[in-house]
């Protein structure tokens, strides 16, 4: 896309250079706005992607194989597990393995809800000054909450943006049912 | 209230920030000198930014190493030297003490290895969750167990560990632990390089996997320590509070009925005295409400973490039961005597 970019801004620079004043207007007009097209559409490659009821989905699978690995590298540090503030990098990797060697799964999940997070989203995972503070201090404003329900679970899940086509974990609440 | 009572914490930070920087008696930091792997600053502002060699580390700074990552850093030209081993989480305090500040070198989590030239000066104090230890130009490592324990060792000079109101004296190639909430254990002799911290931070970890609930119950005694001493500071702080009130009232009369000068006089007499001395007790009120933070955070979440997840499948099971109601005391207590005194930038 960068390079597409330059190659746009060069083409348009030597269009302008070579015509008449006349048609040099129209083409100054026309370079500008393909610019600004090009410009929008490479803010949209970084553009946080909007979390769709399949993300999630996808994520619950990954989470049920166990592949802590990749598990580990979609997880933000700190993250929040429950009302927990894990802070060190290594700690994602122990969180995973640890889930995986006790058997969890989300089995048959169905997504009930998926919302942008706002001032109150934090009373979700904990209604705690510290959860509070975690979500103004290290949760992008572009991130969001889904609900996931299960026959054995409920989950709560805080996402954002996407890595390798999996939503970016920055929370996980756990309720046994 | 809430809110107002955030806005007079974070001026209270302010004040006591530039009241020491005034006096310049602000303790000088240390600079991180080698990095290997990557390792992350903390900062007192709450950003987290990844650590180059020459970047500062004051106070309120906390330095975190990886599994792969080690720094080191110097303060004062190479007096002291700190080695930050991986895994773990070291922080730059400092506490008042007769009226100056003192530096206070943290290990929550992990292994630093400390040396410390006569060239220094005054030494630091270093403290772990459970210990704080004094110096005398020494050359000594500091292991902080995932469960809280602490084991020093040292390879010169002399150190006094002191924990929950008992101290023992070290000298060289002496070692003692240290559980949280309890004094320190009997010395025993150790040679040079022979502790091998991954492989006692593992018994550490197996000792609470065995048992959680005493491996709890002991870090909700140092919590409990750390409480003690917040509310003696804190009593001792809202008297002076009152007091500096009440001299405020009765300068703001003066001033009205006897003009600038008299007003002036009395005011350096009766009030900057006040307020020099709630300076250093906020900011121990600070130092022990962020050692529990730090306690709370690298030691209790991660036991917490631990449990939760190896019985997420049998939350029933009554030894999970018992850690989660002494967790919960824990947090309790902790949001009662010490979130009051914390900010946003300190979580």
């Amino acid at each position: 896309m960068i390079f597409s970019i330059q190659e746009a801004t060069i083409s348009s620079m030597m269009i302008l250079s070579v015509k008449k004043e006349k048609r040099g207007k129209k083409r100054l007009y026309a370079a500008a706005a393909l610019l600004l097209m090009l410009f929008s559409l490479s803010s949209c490659m970084t553009f946080q992607a909007v979390q769709k009821e399949s993300d999630i989905l996808n994520l619950i699978a990954l989470i049920n194989t166990g592949d802590t690995d990749r598990l580990s590298a979609l997880t933000a540090v700190p993250f929040l597990f429950n009302g927990e503030i894990i802070a060190l990098k290594d700690d994602a990797r122990v969180f995973w393995s640890s889930l995986k060697a006790a058997g969890f799964s989300i089995e048959d999940p169905s997504v009930k809800d998926i919302s942008a997070v706002d001032e109150t989203s934090y009373r979700q995972f904990g209604d705690s000054m510290e959860v509070r503070a975690f979500f103004r201090n290290y949760v992008p404003k572009t991130a969001r909450t889904a609900l996931a329900v299960s026959s054995n679970r409920t989950v709560r899940l805080l996402v954002n943006g996407k890595t390798e086509g999996y939503p970016n974990i920055f929370g996980i609440k756990i309720l046994n049912d | 209230m809430i809110k107002g009572m955030m806005r007079k914490l974070i001026f209270l930070c302010f004040c006591v920030f530039f009241l020491f920087a005034a006096a310049s008696i602000f303790a000088e930091g240390a600079v991180v000198v080698y990095i290997d792997g990557w390792v992350d600053i903390k900062k007192s502002s709450g950003d987290r930014i990844e650590a180059w060699e020459g970047d500062p580390v004051i106070s309120g700074d906390s330095v975190i190493t990886g599994a792969a990552s080690y720094a080191e850093l110097e303060k004062e030209s190479a007096a002291a030297v700190i080695k930050i081993a991986p895994d773990t989480v070291f922080t730059y305090r400092e506490i008042g003490e007769n009226g100056e500040k003192r530096t206070v070198l943290s290990c929550t989590l992990g292994e630093v290895g400390f040396k410390f030239s006569k060239a220094l000066g005054r030494e630091p104090m270093i403290a772990t969750p459970s210990i704080v230890v004094g110096v005398r130009g020494t050359e000594f490592t500091v292991f902080a167990g995932m469960d809280g324990s602490a084991l020093i060792a040292v390879d010169s000079g002399m150190v006094q560990v002191s924990a929950s109101g008992k101290t023992v004296e070290l000298v060289k190639e002496e070692g003692v632990e240290v559980k949280p909430g309890e004094g320190p254990g009997q010395k025993f002799r150790i040679l040079r390089g022979k502790i091998d911290y991954s492989a006692w931070n593992k018994e550490r970890f197996d000792a609470f996997i065995d048992h959680p609930v005493e491996a709890v119950s002991r870090i909700a005694l140092q919590m409990d320590d750390y409480i003690r001493k917040i509310g003696s500071l804190q009593k001792e702080y809202d008297t002076l509070r009152e007091k500096l009130k009440r001299e405020r009232e009765s300068y703001k009369k003066l001033l009205d009925e006897k003009g600038k000068e008299t007003s002036a006089e009395y005011y350096r007499k009766n009030i900057e005295p006040i307020t020099h001395q709630t300076a250093p007790l906020f900011l121990n009120l600070r130092y022990y409400a962020l050692s529990a933070l730090s306690m709370r955070r690298y030691v209790l979440g991660r036991l917490y973490m631990i449990m939760n997840t190896k019985y997420i499948t049998d939350q029933s099971n009554k030894t999970y039961v018992q850690f989660q109601e002494t967790y919960d005391k824990i947090l309790q207590t902790f949001t009662e005597s010490v979130v009051p005194l914390l900010v946003d930038a300190d979580i």
